[in-house]
């Protein structure tokens, strides 16, 4: 999973990672920058980057179907 | 307003230095503190004939003199070694990073721009009649800091 960055970082190792500027691409990180001993601290402290606003998850990216499939689909769901 | 419950001492603060902002070394262990700079603006007044006060202008900001006291040790990767290494190159560049609440997810890490290390003394002053561990303090010229998360 993407996360885009909305604050300056700094790693324990590394240069700052810092937020795309308004005309740029999203800078995104993934997990791993993350500290954490267990998969289950690092999940824990990245909810916690998510509510300090410091990164937000990337948006998926939308299944590549045609505006008549998509239209078929949410008749079909109605 | 009511009063703050999210005040600290220092204990549990982390100070690293690097020579190029990206591989940092903890000298945690063998400092004892770091005094920031003033972080200054840069201004200029003038008078007018009109009016009683100045008029106060805004310029870009002024470099920062930050100190950092640390132990005498002569163990390789302490903090005496690192920084005297970085002092001896030709150009002594130095990066300084202070996390105060200590390395946690969530706490701010403070970053140094590129500076140069303008005051270095050889070794701690050595008094005789001292208890004390010998200690000494250099002084890093630099932009400003750069507030980071610690991810």
């Amino acid at each position: 999973m993407k996360y885009i960055v909305l604050q300056n970082i700094a790693p324990d190792q590394g240069p700052i990672i810092r937020p795309a500027g308004p005309d740029e691409p999203p800078v995104t990180v993934d997990e791993t920058i993350v500290r954490g001993e267990t998969p289950e601290e690092r999940a824990a402290n990245v909810q916690k980057l998510i509510v300090l606003g410091v990164i937000a998850p990337e948006p998926e990216p939308e299944p590549a179907t045609t505006t008549t499939a998509r239209k078929a689909a949410t008749k079909a769901e109605e | 307003m009511s009063q703050t419950s999210t005040a600290y001492s220092a204990r549990n603060s982390v100070l690293e230095i690097s020579t190029d902002g990206s591989s940092w070394t903890n000298i945690s262990g063998s400092s004892s503190s770091v005094t920031p700079g003033d972080g200054t603006r840069l201004t200029g007044t003038a008078h007018t004939f009109d009016g009683d006060g100045p008029i106060i202008t805004a310029g870009k900001l002024d470099a920062q003199e930050s100190t950092i006291s640390i132990l005498y040790t002569e163990t390789s990767g302490e903090a005496y070694e690192t920084a005297r290494a970085a002092f001896a190159t030709a150009s002594s560049t130095l990066y300084v990073r202070s996390t105060p609440l200590g390395a946690t997810t969530g706490n701010f890490r403070h970053t140094t721009g590129k500076g140069v290390i303008t005051a270095f003394p050889q070794f701690a002053e050595i008094d005789a009649a001292s208890g004390d561990p010998m200690a000494l303090e250099f002084t890093v010229q630099h932009p400003g800091w750069t507030k980071s998360t610690v991810p």
